[in-house]
């Protein structure tokens, strides 16, 4: 209908216009209530629908941003499924490239390197590149060689820290083989296999740190290994860890185990017709469940340190004539205790080598004299027995300068074997737990 | 006083005049009405819907006429046409729309002069939107043809 026509209607009903439109509302009574109604706020007049939903919006946001902080404070970087915060970029003007045309990312956060490798062309390599790297240290030096085959790049840097760290980073091609044999024999053999090059990817892996440390332990228990396959890049400049204080301490006997070793059992087993071993056995890590393993929540209220640290010193030394690791330790993460992260401690454990002829039930007992001049290896009852480079849980108590497990044994070390997030009891690999339930039980218990 | 308000106040006076027929009633019970809706509970604020005003204002009505029942009847009965004001313009129109029922003309006010939204109408009068715009459709053509073509409105 139009307008004129509506007026026509509004004319045909014959209603005169109201007079007292404007005295009425000049009465009290609306005066409050337009005072009233100023101080409505604008909320008010918005239409319910959107008034409640914006509320319930509100809600969902602050909710979700709250529990979004407590999953971020709870996991941090201990969740190895997280990419680490990434503190310092290295870049150059032009991208690295390994001589296929892979472009080499490498990107350095605290002590662990994440690397992207992107290929960008699809050149097909002719044949297979070998690098042999070979350690020894008979003299207490560690002596690197890299040797790589048919002309390709290899990078090796090998740079002396404080006079007893040497970092050495060798990047093979896009897929690596890894042969470590360790016991005794002071060699690691990489095989590196380049593979057929692919369209354009990009992979992220994280690289650990490989150092070495000259000193007088030749014995080489374990040889380290990225968990992961990915390929290992170049890295030319060795990475500097963080600071801290250095609490390690010094014990009074250090053996170096450089001669023949040989079992408990062998020397006890005094008369018996066994024939010593040449190299000794090299304990391994326990795989049965023989003994019962405290749950988390015990070994945390038992211990006043607990960190997740790397094994950066092996050393053997004795107390009361009884074998004793001392593990030196850098402090990754301290999750409860006085210690700050990248600290370095001594912490010290039952079990190790050391000279048959001082070891107490030898010279108790008796033993065969043929092994005088032996090493025993003594690591029983789920004793711990450390890897260099290795990261682990521990569950620590103060003895004045030096840490002790608080159990005395693997069942305060726990250690993610398989970069699955979830650490395993080092002592029966059937318990594990996870870092939250560690934190939680700290805050517990704590 | 905001035109808002204003605007406000005209249409409940013009409802209930339509219903009383004086307007001197009319203005009182639509002051009464908002008297009424500043005391109401759902009341929030005076921009508020007017569909409450319209049933403060309906049931006043109601109650105004069943107060005169009991009355007596007062000597000068108001004349519509002795108010000077009510110029009406269109006799023709004027008439079609006294021939409608109370009920028609008041849908007429609400939607054509009040021009109130058929969701306001059909909640007022508890009918759905589809009805009114039917019975709407209904009485315009039922003008019409009292009207004749060439006064259509």
């Amino acid at each position: 209908m139009k307008r004129k026509e509506k007026e026509a209607l509004k004319n045909a009903f014959g209603i005169p216009e109201p007079l007292g439109a404007d005295a009425f509302f000049e009465r009290p009574e609306f005066a409050e209530k337009k005072e009233d109604d100023r101080s409505i706020l604008l909320f008010h007049r918005i239409p319910a629908a959107l008034r409640y939903g914006s509320i319930a919006l509100a809600a969902v946001a602050v909710i979700g941003l709250w529990g979004g902080f407590k999953n971020w404070a709870k996991t941090d970087k201990f969740d190895k499924n997280d990419q680490p915060g990434v503190t310092e970029t290295t870049a150059s003007a032009e991208p690295a490239t390994d001589g296929y045309g892979h472009e080499i990312i490498v990107t350095t956060s605290g002590e662990q390197t994440v690397v992207d490798i992107v290929t960008t062309t699809a050149a097909e390599p002719e044949d297979n590149d070998t690098v042999t790297t070979t350690a020894s240290g008979d003299d207490g030096q560690v002596n690197v060689t890299t040797a790589a085959g048919n002309g390709t790049k290899r990078t090796t840097a090998v740079k002396p820290g404080n006079g007893r760290t040497t970092t050495t980073a060798v990047r093979p091609p896009s897929k690596r083989t890894t042969t470590a044999t360790g016991g005794h024999h002071n060699r690691t053999t990489t095989t590196a296999v380049k593979p057929p090059a692919v369209q354009t990817t990009t992979k992220r892996t994280s690289v650990p740190l490989v150092t070495t440390t000259p000193g007088t332990y030749p014995v080489v228990l374990a040889t380290t290994s990225p968990k992961d396959e990915g390929p290992v890049p170049s890295v030319t400049d060795p990475i500097e860890k963080g600071g801290g204080d250095d609490r390690t301490v010094r014990p009074g006997v250090v053996y170096n185990v450089n001669g023949k070793v040989v079992g408990v059992n062998e020397i006890m087993a005094v008369g018996s017709n066994s024939d010593p071993q040449p190299d000794g056995p090299t304990p391994d890590r326990p795989t049965d469940s023989a003994i019962p393993v405290k749950p988390v929540t015990e070994l945390v209220r038992s211990s006043n340190q607990v960190i997740i640290g790397e094994v950066e010193e092996i050393i053997f030394t004795s107390e009361n004539g009884y074998p004793v690791t001392q593990t030196n330790i850098r402090v990754s993460q301290s999750l409860y205790g006085s210690l700050s992260d990248g600290d370095i401690i001594s912490v010290r454990s039952s079990g190790g080598y050391m000279p048959v002829k001082d070891y107490a039930p030898a010279k108790q007992n008796g033993y065969p004299y043929e092994y005088r001049d032996y090493y025993v290896v003594d690591y029983r009852r789920h004793q711990f027995n450390p890897s260099r480079y290795n990261e682990y849980v521990f569950f620590l108590e103060n003895d004045g300068d030096i840490f002790r497990l608080c159990t005395d044994d693997g069942e305060s070390v726990y250690q993610d074997t398989d970069g699955s997030g979830r650490y395993r009891c080092w002592a029966d690999e059937s318990f594990s737990t996870t870092y939250r339930k560690i934190t939680d039980a700290i805050a517990t218990y704590k | 006083m905001s035109i808002d308000l204003k605007e406000k106040y005209s249409k409940i006076y013009r409802y209930c005049y339509l219903r009383v027929n004086d307007r001197a009633t009319a203005e009182d019970i639509t002051q009464e009405a908002f008297l009424r809706f500043l005391e109401h509970p759902q009341y929030q604020s005076l921009d508020q819907d007017i569909r409450i005003l319209y049933t403060i204002a309906g049931n006043l009505c109601k109650d105004h006429f069943r107060k005169q029942t009991h009355d007596e009847l007062p000597e000068d009965i108001p004349d519509d046409t002795a108010d000077g004001e009510r110029l009406i313009e269109d006799i023709s129109l004027h008439q079609a729309l006294e021939s409608l029922s109370p009920e028609d003309r008041e849908l007429v006010l609400l939607r054509y002069v009040n021009e109130e939204p058929l969701g306001v109408i059909s909640q007022l009068l508890g009918i759905s939107r589809f009805a009114i715009d039917r019975r709407l459709r209904k009485i315009l053509a039922s003008l019409r043809s009292k009207l004749g073509k060439e006064d259509a409105v």
